[in-house]
């Protein structure tokens, strides 16, 4: 007996039958000319052929045309290379009478002595899968607009206002320079600073919109130093009065980076602050913002607190949208950092700190030219 | 109606108010409106000086009151404010007519700044439109000989030729020019031309 025959042989024993007819897939196994040797009772009830009816021929007249020339196109390529692939494909299910989105495993079997080949096939019907995730995906999309729609409304409310502080405070600036022969000047500085302040959370507000609604950044050269420096006086806001001590640990002649500015300060100033609120019910409060360059060539920020630390719980879905850990928090803060952070192609992560309390780390690209400058003069 | 007046269009009330302090703070004539029709009643025809008008007005759009603006108050600047840099509105507004467009928040230099260039822009409407109805008012004073006779000249025709085409004698026509150069103050023939072009425009 050949081989050959040997293996039709087993394919028929009743044995063999009963395990693939229990197989909750559809089975079958064609010859090198793309016969079908043996198809499971999966098969036939799905095909809506019986076996009998298919054996030994490649499928004429029970399937489309088209699809036929591709399922022999996929034979040949398996038997030419002997090995294994994997399709996603669409096939007209006789008993459902509808069309189904199938994963299909197509590996070759050769028969060593004689070196005939066959070909086994394993069908599952992922339809269902499929139209899942086809869910996902326009959920994410409906989630996206909807953020979008808040986040423009909300910027164009707060907006409004913001415009209005700004107004007042300028027109009490002007009215005190005009009824005031010599205002003390402290308090033209505090207005002044106000007015900044303003413009800036306008700025901030307006950038965020333009994220959300277009994923813009405006990149431009920048030194992160100066950047976090700039960011401290808001950052800071209240840490004088809980006792947090700053340190701040710049390492020197770091190459500009490539960052949309007050992006990348809104970071900081969201994991200051965040740093910050972590330390409220500790004794030692020491928030550290260090900088320095990783070991990919990127600048890295870290900024830790002597808090209490992560629950691992929270940790893992510390970066999703609408997760807090305050009693009013949005939630909102992490995942945009995040967003930004990952827009600047680099990575916000959270680990614990040396003894205590939770490190935030992110890297930033390097200004381009800075890299040739620095290699030009090496 | 000769001091200018800084209009302040927001139907916002904090920012309108806000507004309003500052631009007054400035020392500057201002006032304040709500809404379309509250503006357009309080503002006289031919008053100089500018609006401030917020491009986003409930039930009222920004670029269209400009179009009609134009039409009724020539002789105001608009200054167009807008929300989170809308560049493409901004765009309109201009082509529309507007002087300037300011994005809110904005720091007092950037509406100073806006606020003069407007106001200049005004004074010079209002200059050109005011010499325009003095000429049309001179104009009205000619009898209907000496204004067929105005636009001949206006045309570079020399008295001769004017002479022949009405059919008179080339005296007569001195004497009808110099009658028309004393009534619309004109020291000259180039005079009279760019009184004619500006009458055109």
């Amino acid at each position: 007996m050949s081989p050959e025959r040997a293996f039709l042989d087993i394919l028929q024993n009743a044995i063999t039958r009963q395990f693939v007819d229990a197989i909750p897939a559809s089975v079958f196994v064609k010859d090198a000319h793309s016969r079908f040797v043996m198809i499971n009772k999966q098969c036939e009830d799905q095909w809506g052929r019986s076996f009998a009816d298919l054996y030994m021929t490649d499928g004429t007249g029970f399937f489309p045309a088209e699809q036929l020339a591709s399922f022999w196109e996929q034979d040949r390529e398996i038997l030419n290379i002997c090995g294994q692939k994997e399709y996603i494909e669409t096939v007209w299910n006789a008993r459902l009478k509808a069309n189904r989105t199938v994963r299909t495993f197509k590996r070759a079997i050769a028969d060593g002595a004689s070196g005939g080949t066959f070909l086994v096939a394993i069908s599952i019907d992922i339809s269902e899968q499929s139209r899942a995730e086809g869910t996902l995906v326009q959920l994410d999309h409906k989630l996206h607009s909807v953020m979008a729609q808040m986040t423009s409304s909300l910027a164009h409310e707060v907006n409004q206002p913001l415009t209005a502080v700004s107004n007042w405070i300028q027109a009490a600036r002007r009215k005190l320079l005009k009824t005031n022969q010599q205002p003390p000047q402290d308090v033209l500085d505090y207005l002044d600073n106000a007015i900044e302040q303003t413009l800036f959370a306008s700025k901030v507000v307006s950038n965020l919109r333009d994220f959300v609604v277009k994923g813009e950044t405006e990149l431009a050269p920048a030194c992160i130093n100066a950047a976090i420096e700039e960011s401290l006086t808001v950052a800071l806001v209240g840490a004088h009065r809980l006792g947090v001590s700053l340190n701040l640990d710049f390492a020197p002649d770091l190459p500009d980076v490539l960052i949309d500015k007050v992006q990348v300060q809104q970071v900081i100033i969201n994991l200051a602050r965040n740093a910050i609120q972590a330390m409220k019910k500790v004794n030692s409060r020491e928030l550290t913002i260090k900088t320095g360059l990783s070991h990919d060539g990127r600048v890295e920020v870290l900024i830790t607190d002597t808090g209490a630390g992560l629950d691992a719980e929270i940790r893992d879905h510390l970066f999703q949208p609408f997760v807090s850990t305050k009693a009013k928090g949005m939630g909102l803060g992490l995942s945009i950092c995040k967003a930004i952070v990952e827009s600047h192609g680099g990575h916000l992560l959270a680990e614990p700190g040396a003894g205590c309390g939770t490190t935030f780390r992110f890297s930033l690209p390097v200004h381009a030219e800075m890299i040739n400058a620095s290699r030009l003069s090496a | 109606m000769d001091t200018p007046i800084v209009f302040i269009l927001d139907d916002e009330r904090s920012v309108r108010e806000s507004l309003l302090a500052l631009v007054q703070g400035y020392g500057m004539d201002a006032r304040a409106f709500a809404t379309v029709a509250d503006f357009s009643q309080g503002v006289a025809v031919g008053q100089a000086g500018c609006l401030l008008c917020d491009i986003n007005l409930v039930g009222a759009n920004g670029l269209d009151l400009l179009e009609t603006l134009a039409k009724s108050h020539p002789h105001l600047a608009v200054i167009m404010m807008t929300g989170h840099a809308d560049v493409p509105a901004a765009v309109r507004a201009m082509k529309a007519g507007a002087t300037d467009f300011i994005e809110k928040p904005f720091s007092e230099e950037a509406l100073m700044a806006s606020l003069v260039k407007a106001l200049a822009i005004s004074a010079e409407k209002t200059k050109l439109l005011n010499e325009r109805s003095e000429i049309e008012l001179r104009r009205a004073g000619l009898t209907s000989r000496e204004r067929e006779i105005l636009d001949l000249l206006a045309q570079g025709h020399p008295n001769k030729i004017i002479a022949y085409k009405l059919d008179i004698s080339p005296r007569t026509v001195e004497v009808h020019r110099a009658h028309i150069f004393e009534k619309m103050k004109a020291h000259n023939v180039s005079d009279v031309v760019r009184m004619a072009i500006m009458l055109e425009t």
